[in-house]
């Protein structure tokens, strides 16, 4: 697909974001800034418990408190009496493994009985913020409290309780393989079997959700101000529930400050727009820090590995079983666990392998996907594996990769596996191995390994951990982009993608400014409406750079093309004979005789050549269809010292090779990489969201779950290899899930290569207080 | 977060007039902790008395060979006062090291030390250093203003006016931070003077601060880390939460002990790794 590599100019260059001067003096809008005439405030009333009948609601005395508009419980406004849309409709993306799944209605308003500790029970709506949060603390809801399941094992114990009377706690099961994976056992020289768990854990993004609705009774159209990902998700949401045609949903995202996966369509959001056409008021709804915990969670899946290898150091075989806690409700399919199997192998060649999954559901918080979505948990699993049958086998674990790794003469390789989107597996390129050397040497491996003997005779510990990755990104359907030229020669790119900190409005532009040949000063990205364009299919699943990059390029190409057709024409010459050049068509032969592109804007608008092109106006719309996705890689490897004393672990170097192909900004990259490895270094040494039995969240607050501060954070060795892909015009491979996915896996190892004396680390996070009871165990 | 009154007061006398007037008043400091039990309902005081318009409460000065630091002094303030820094280094760390610079620049001393968090490093310092606490009424020593789990000798409408804190010879406190809240997991002051050593004991005890009196007896006969008995209070007297089961709190008092000798004696830090600083986490 790539024709030509042309020498790009303003592509990949560390420009300066467009997007700071708004941010970083105050400027940005976000949803909390919207204020309306006559607004009313919306406050939710939320169970106290995990699991517990609601025997009856009683909103009397809410309703007294002065400036209480309305109460809002199950039966009291039929639109809302409906179960939340799923984000995937059984078998939307025909995933190839998934061969049950089962979906529980999540209502707006719990029906019955709660299922999580924070689900909605009833909403207030008042004249102010104050005002609804005393009425909803005045609701007062008869519960009777049932016993929790508070894990995945509980909820697939025989005779649990179930969450959802009408279905088995078990809700999805996925399986496939390749190979002859009994064959590979039969041949092994030893067999590692082992249960590999990662944390229960969440998007903490810097603003929580939020939306206000706003019902135009005299024009019947509802405007929405959301912090979605998938604002178009949200349109089509409201009019089904509105029943009116979609065109007259408007959804607006302003400046969003973060999402990583967590922000998806929520009870809050259909509840203010129902009301706001209720009662001909505009309604806003905006999330809480505490709320924050309690309405998405992320990870929280374990496996039950058994490998088959050879005293080499080569892998035979790999025997997966995995289990999701989905959490009370599962929007997403059997994605994650889809992913993890798909990601899995990473970069290493394994000739049988079979994968089996369940989704649990429990009374906890439900799942949304989190940045990495399957893929930490995967390369958590390959390389622990890897890390054991070193340990095993007493050879060096770089070598054990080294020996077990995809050569790059063998790309594009393909393992047998399929994507989700139906579409077989097929690594499109680059060089695994050589990633890997230079990782090494970046970090000083050999010096690393040095340091640490000498260290032990002080009684120092010192470790490595080494961690390849891979992200399947770019996935489909589309996305769409329009260009427009005004009649100053000033550029406007509209997409139908919203941003909540990935950089669109630099990143697109540059793509505009390099395909369209036009300085990036004078180009506008303007997104996150969904008046502007008609359709789009979110910001996620790293997906926006692969779709959105290649649709502006496409919409720059066809613009071009135009340009050129219409100088053809008002030059009186063929199309072969115009050249253009610094935003000018001009006569090849005749360079003085030519129009600028602003002339052509004007002469655009008017001209009846345009009949052909269009229709009036400089402006070209095309969507990006990609056939499958693209593969980036990664490896991270890291140097620690874990105090023997307290437990604490501390990186002394950490150094990354990254290829995620053609980079738009590579500032935009290395921001998006760094970013995403200090989410990777919080799962890997803090962050879990922890429940007790009964199902009450004990880590509610930050005071209790720790993020990862700047002071925290090492610098990164990171070095960019460039293997554009085939897949795409532009080359470019995803590069927004990456970084969190290795570091649990290179902090796992590089704690145990310290500890040593045969400790294995099986489960995330590595706190001091896991990582003390680890060094005390090995002794 | 429920509506109440808000007084600004200009002096200590009409402070405690106005806290002796309304019912469920509260004095406000820094408001690190009281806003935020306000904002979560854990709190509904029908009054605060803001004590941050009283210029006599803040300021460090150097009395009698006692350090006196001014109840609404901020922990920025200390952590950064020469004199501390010069009497009594070890008390301008344990300011230095509180929670984040948001934190150091609101929290006061007398906020905290009234609050009494089982959690806080300053009633460790007070504890470990035989200070004074000052009151708009009277002076307590630390060992009899800490009762217990949030819990001091403050009577209603009892304001801390300043602490004096007595210079030892060498102190030192080390502290291994809570990874989410920067509170104390455990944190361990110790002091040598001519006629004593004390060691005060915070975020591990179940009734917060307290002193461990077998590692006072060791070290007055023997001031070496290699003194000090492995296990100094009984595991049922210890908190057991999310972050740190008893036994490892346990284990974390002898460690944190031995290095606070350890920096007594003048040792360098033999320990790169430490929370909030050296890329730890
Ligand atoms: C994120 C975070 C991290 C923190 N980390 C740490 C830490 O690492 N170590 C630590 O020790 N502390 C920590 N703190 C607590 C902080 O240091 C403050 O010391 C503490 O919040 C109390 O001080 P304040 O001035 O804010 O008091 P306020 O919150 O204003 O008041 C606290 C209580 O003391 C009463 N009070 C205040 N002043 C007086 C007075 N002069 N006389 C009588 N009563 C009074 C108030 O009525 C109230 O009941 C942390 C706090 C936060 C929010």
């Amino acid at each position: 697909m790539r024709s030509e590599m042309k020498a790009l100019k303003v592509l990949g260059q560390p420009l300066r974001r467009k997007e700071d001067l708004r941010l970083l003096t105050g400027a940005g809008r976000f949803v909390d800034d919207v204020k309306l005439e006559s607004m009313l405030y919306l406050a939710t009333v939320r169970s106290p418990y995990a699991h517990a009948r609601i025997l009856a609601i009683d909103k009397s005395e809410a309703l007294a408190v002065a400036g209480v508009v309305d109460v809002i419980v199950p039966g009291d406004c039929p639109e809302l009496d409906r179960p939340l849309p799923e984000v995937l409709e059984p078998g939307t993306l025909s995933n190839p493994y998934c061969d049950l799944h089962l979906t529980n209605p999540h209502h707006v308003l719990a029906r019955g009985k709660a299922t999580f500790q924070g689900e909605p029970v009833a909403m207030v709506v008042a004249e102010s913020k104050l005002a609804a949060a005393l009425g909803a603390e005045a609701v007062h809801v008869e519960y009777e409290e049932l016993p929790a399941v508070h894990s995945a094992e509980d909820a697939m114990r025989p005779g649990a309780p179930r969450v959802h009377d009408a279905n088995p706690n078990i809700i999805g099961h996925l399986k496939t393989a390749i190979g002859d994976l009994d064959a590979a056992f039969r041949k092994a020289d030893f067999v590692i079997e082992e249960r590999l768990a990662i944390q229960r854990l969440a998007s903490m993004p810097i603003e929580g959700r939020g939306i206000v609705a706003s019902w135009d009774a005299r024009r019947e159209e509802m405007t929405v101000w959301s912090t979605d990902q998938v604002p178009y998700r949200l349109r089509d949401a409201l009019a089904r529930m509105l029943d009116i045609h979609y065109d007259r949903v408007r959804i607006i995202s302003g400046d969003v400050g973060g999402a990583f996966g967590g922000k998806g369509l929520i009870a809050e959001d259909l509840a203010a727009a129902a009301l706001s056409r209720r009662l001909h008021r505009p309604v806003k709804w905006i999330e809480s820090r505490s709320e924050n915990f309690v309405s998405a969670h992320a990870r929280d899946q374990y496996h039950d590995v058994r490998v088959a290898a050879r005293n080499d150091g080569t892998l035979l075989g790999i025997d997966l079983k995995i289990v999701k806690d989905v959490g009370a409700y599962n929007h997403y399919e059997m994605v994650q666990t889809t992913n993890t199997v798909n990601h899995v192998l990473s970069h290493y060649k394994v000739p049988a392998f079979r994968a089996e999954g369940w989704c649990v559901v429990t009374n906890k918080v439900q799942m949304r996907p989190t940045r990495g979505a399957g893929r930490p948990e995967a390369s958590f699993v390959m390389d622990r594996v890897l890390d054991f049958v070193a340990a095993r086998t007493g050879i060096d674990p770089l070598e054990v990769r080294l020996r077990n790794i995809i050569p790059a003469e063998e790309m594009p390789y393909s393992n047998g596996l399929t994507y989700r989107d139906n579409v077989a597996i097929s690594y499109d390129g680059g060089d695994y191995p050589r990633m890997l050397r230079l990782a090494a040497e970046r970090l000083g491996y050999a010096d690393w390994r040095k340091r640490q003997a000498d260290a032990r005779k002080d009684g120092r510990l010192i470790g490595i951990g080494i961690s390849s990755s891979l992200e399947a990104g770019g996935v489909g359907p589309c996305e769409g982009a329009r260009i427009t030229i005004d009649d100053k020669g000033r550029v406007s790119v509209y997409l139908g993608v919203n941003s909540h900190g990935q950089s669109h409005e630099t990143t697109f532009a540059q793509v505009c400014a390099e395909y369209l040949e036009v300085p990036y000063e004078s180009v506008r990205v303007v997104a996150g409406d969904t008046a502007l364009m008609r359709y789009g299919y979110g910001t996620g699943a790293s997906r926006v750079g692969v779709n959105a990059g290649n649709a502006v390029m496409l919409a720059a190409l066809a613009l071009k093309q135009k340009i050129r057709a219409l100088a053809a024409h008002v030059l009186g010459v063929g199309e072969d004979d115009v050249r253009l050049e610094a935003q000018r068509a001009f006569v090849a032969s005749d360079p003085d005789r030519g129009r600028t592109f602003a002339q052509l804007a004007q002469a655009a608008r008017a001209n009846k050549r345009m009949i052909d092109l269009g229709g009036p106006g400089l402006t070209a719309t095309e969507f990006f269809y990609p056939e499958t996705v693209t593969w980036s890689s990664a490896v991270h490897m890291v140097a620690v010292e874990v105090d023997p004393g307290t437990g604490i672990v501390g990186v002394l170097k950490y150094a990354i090779v990254h290829d995620c192909g053609v980079p738009m900004n590579s500032a935009v990259v290395d921001g998006q990489l760094q970013g995403g490895t200090v989410q990777g270094i919080g799962a890997a040494l803090g962050e879990e969201m922890v429940y007790d039995v009964s199902g009450q969240l004990l880590t509610g607050s930050f005071m209790d779950y720790p993020m990862p501060r700047a002071a925290d954070v090492p610098p990164f060795e990171i070095e960019h290899l460039v293997t554009p892909t085939p897949k795409n015009p532009l080359g470019v491979r995803a590069a927004g899930e990456g970084g969190p996915v290795s570091p649990p896996a290179a902090f796992a190892g590089a704690v145990e290569d310290a500890i040593g004396k045969r400790c294995r680390i099986t489960r995330m996070p590595l706190t001091p207080q896991r990582v003390f009871e680890i060094i005390r165990d090995a002794k | 977060m429920k509506p109440f009154q808000y007084r600004l007061a200009k002096s200590v006398p009409e402070a405690v007039a106005a806290l002796a007037q309304i019912a469920e008043a509260r004095p406000l400091a820094g408001g690190m902790t009281l806003i935020p039990a306000l904002k979560h309902g854990l709190a509904a005081p029908a009054a605060l008395v803001d004590l941050g318009g009283i210029a006599s409460l803040r300021g460090v000065s150097f009395e009698n060979g006692e350090l006196v630091v001014g109840a609404m002094t901020t922990h920025a303030a200390v952590a950064g006062s020469p004199i501390v820094n010069e009497r009594l280094p070890a008390l301008g760390r344990l300011a230095g090291g509180i929670g984040d610079p948001q934190v150091r620049h609101r929290g006061t001393l007398g906020g905290s030390v009234a609050n009494n968090d089982p959690a806080a490093d300053y009633p460790a310092g007070c504890l470990g250093l035989g200070a004074t606490i000052v009151t708009n009424l009277r002076t307590v020593s630390a060992d009899e203003f800490f009762t217990g789990f949030f819990s001091t000798a403050l009577a209603p409408a009892e304001v801390i006016t300043s602490i004096r804190f007595p210079v030892p010879m060498r102190a030192a406190y080390v502290k291994f931070a809570n990874q989410a809240s920067r509170y104390a997991t455990v944190g361990v002051f110790i002091s040598q003077s001519a006629n004593a050593v004390r060691v005060a004991v915070t975020g591990a005890g179940r009734s917060g601060v307290f002193r461990a009196g077998e590692m006072e007896q060791a070290l007055a006969k023997d001031f070496r880390p290699e003194t000090l008995p492995a296990h100094c209070v009984a595991l049922d007297d210890l908190n057991t939460d999310l972050h740190a089961s008893a036994e490892y709190r346990s284990h974390l008092i002898n460690v944190l002990a031995r290095r606070a000798v350890e920096a007594c004696m003048g040792a360098p830090s033999r320990h790169p790794v430490r929370h909030g600083g050296a890329y730890a986490f």
